[in-house]
């Protein structure tokens, strides 16, 4: 009698645990497409959320405890960095780049303006590291995480037991970003048929989606692909983007072609943060678009757009419609 | 109720028995011009010290040419000359295999260097894998050498990379004789010369030189008899 007690507690306490660790399911809009994380590796809970949201916010990620995830990603600018300096950062690498905002990275397959992390896991390395002791300080951060009774309890909350390991670390700074999903602007209510373009919008919108969703394709507003829009190689960085990465020649120049969701939380814009107003972005497609005749034409925009003032006049109009204020004030994205 | 479960155990261990398995030990051996040496020493009679030696070994087998092969499952041993026992794979196989090679990747396959976060030897946390471009570091070994114009006369070799044309991992094949104790030794004084400390002591991403240092380092195994 006395077993069957003790295996029906133990039953309980099993079920109990499991209904603690209840996974839950990312919320999307019925107009966006699947993601393309495997959650199948890394189910979400809230647990494991609210981890990977302490480690995103907390210093103690970097090597001399000064700056965390959110010093370059700001909440309030949907986690891009409005502030161009960027030569406090970690590596040489992160100077010469724009902080990128961070929002539907579920379905982001490649990470960085040259693509050169293929796994949003392996992202956080690269901040929290330096690159030439990695793996060390790596284990350092595990130790300082390890002399935190917050983060022991923490992780314990979100794995069952409070060993820190390198992959639960980077699992759970995942899963708090993959929560950032930006799907509710006045554009997706208007997908979800709860509101409707003014008529400039969709003048805007018409345009648009002749001239630019090749690459900023919806509903995410990139096809995730690599593209070069003619910028003109800045010759002080000589950054050759996703070329560098892949070594491939008809690969030199091409950038991440950027979401163009949120843009009036998010200047500068680029990957080097050359331009402070979407206007100047405007006219870069129709004034300067440099053909540098590279191969692999077809990502690449080979020569000015024509668009007449008024019709970038109706483009910005409908890019406003991108912006998604219940994502950039959502409180459950905040530190506290 | 306490019949049944003696029942079942029993069911269960038979069951395992009947797959009977047999533990083998494969050990590697690092040596220097076919000298032993020891990490953080000068190497005797050559001006050169060796302070780190890690790699990747994966999809460990045996095979024989007439029978299939058997491949451990979720084969992946971070080998490092640095941890005492560091150097020696358990192998659990069949008790009646009979294979006459010994195969494994040296490096991480494709696969995995693009599947996220790993735990185990896989774990960024051990130091083998890239922060800023994603991939693991298949063969770390790092040393100084008077000859070496770098920093400090160090070098660095650090070879990865799992695209191609610069995919780094290699496959390895050995004739062996199964026995419980097998043992290999790589000469990594070859693998030194056959790059030349004075004029190439860095390799830290991913490149041809990574890939010819790789397939150098690919060809030094050998079982000792
Ligand atoms: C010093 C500023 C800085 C810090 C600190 C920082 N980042 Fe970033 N982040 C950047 C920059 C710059 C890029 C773009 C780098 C590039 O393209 O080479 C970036 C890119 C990213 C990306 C890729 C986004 C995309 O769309 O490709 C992610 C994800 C990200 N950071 C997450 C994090 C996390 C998580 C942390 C903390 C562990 C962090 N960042 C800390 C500046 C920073
Ligand atoms: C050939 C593909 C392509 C086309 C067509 C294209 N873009 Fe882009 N766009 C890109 C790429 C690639 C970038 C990033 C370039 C970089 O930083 O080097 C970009 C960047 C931008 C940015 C900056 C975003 C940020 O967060 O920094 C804006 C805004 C933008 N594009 C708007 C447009 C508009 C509006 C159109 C149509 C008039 C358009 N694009 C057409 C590929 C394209």
């Amino acid at each position: 009698m006395i077993k069957w007690l003790v295996s029906l507690l133990g039953l309980f306490v099993v079920l109990v645990g499991f209904l603690l660790t209840e996974t839950i399911d990312l919320e999307y809009p019925n107009h966006f497409p699947e993601p393309v994380y495997d959650f199948s590796n890394n189910k979400l809970t809230e647990q494991k959320v609210k981890l990977g949201k302490a480690l995103f916010y907390d210093p103690i990620l970097s090597l001399d405890g000064s700056i965390s995830c959110a010093s370059c990603h700001s909440p309030y600018n949907a986690f891009a960095h409005t502030d161009h300096d960027l030569s406090h950062g970690i590596d040489d690498k992160i100077g010469i780049r724009n902080a990128p905002p961070l929002f539907n990275l579920a379905w982001q397959n490649l990470f960085m303006w040259d693509g050169a992390i293929n796994h949003l896991d392996m992202q956080a390395l690269a901040p929290i590291t330096s690159p030439s002791e990695m793996g060390d300080s790596l284990l350092n951060v595990i130790s300082k995480l390890e002399s935190s009774n917050k983060y022991r309890t923490l992780f314990d909350e979100a794995f069952g037991d409070s060993t820190i390991t390198g992959q639960r670390l980077l699992l759970s700074i995942s899963q708090f970003q993959l929560t950032l999903v930006s799907g509710n602007s006045k554009y997706d209510k208007i997908r979800e048929g709860l509101d409707t373009f003014s008529t400039q919008e969709k003048k805007g919108y018409d345009i648009f989606i002749a001239s630019c969703s090749s690459c900023h394709s919806e509903p995410l507003f990139t096809n995730g692909d690599f593209a070069s829009n003619g910028l003109e190689i800045d010759s002080t960085l000589m950054d050759y983007g996703r070329g560098s990465i892949t070594k491939i020649k008809s690969d030199s120049l091409l950038f991440k072609i950027p979401s163009l969701r949120n843009l009036a939380y998010t200047k500068p814009y680029m990957h080097d943060g050359r331009f402070e107003k979407l206007r100047e972005v405007l006219n870069h497609y129709t004034d300067d678009v440099v053909n540098y005749g590279r191969e692999n034409s077809s990502s690449r925009l080979e020569k000015n757009l024509k668009l007449s003032n008024n019709d970038k006049s109706d483009i910005l109009s409908f890019l406003k419609t991108l912006n998604d204020q219940d994502f950039v004030f959502n409180k459950k994205h905040r530190e506290r | 109720m306490k019949s049944s479960l003696v029942i079942l155990f029993t069911a269960i261990s038979l069951m395992l028995s009947a797959q009977s398995l047999r533990s083998i030990s494969v050990s590697f051996i690092p040596v220097y011009k076919g000298e032993l040496f020891e990490l953080n020493d000068e190497v005797d009679n050559y001006d050169i010290t060796i302070s780190k030696l890690k790699f990747y070994l994966s999809n460990i087998g045996l095979s024989s040419s007439d029978k299939g092969d058997w491949i451990e499952k979720d084969s992946y041993h971070l080998l490092d000359f640095d941890e005492p026992k560091g150097m020696t794979i358990m192998l659990q196989i069949p008790e009646n295999l009979a294979a006459n090679s010994l195969n494994f990747n040296l490096g991480v396959d494709s696969l995995t260097n693009v599947s996220g976060a790993m735990s185990g030897d896989l774990d960024p946390m051990h130091g083998m894998y890239w922060a800023w471009q994603s991939g693991y570091i298949n063969f770390k070994i790092e040393g100084k050498s008077d000859k070496c114009p770098g920093r400090k006369n160090k070098f660095q070799f650090h070879l990865g990379g799992f695209l191609a044309p610069f995919n780094a991992m290699q496959k390895v094949s050995l004739p062996i004789i199964i026995k419980d104790e097998i043992y290999v030794v790589f000469d990594i004084g070859e693998l030194i010369e056959s790059v030349d400390v004075s004029k190439v002591y860095e390799i830290m991403s991913p490149k041809a030189k990574a890939v010819s240092m790789a397939q150098e380092a690919a060809s030094l195994f050998k079982i000792v008899e």
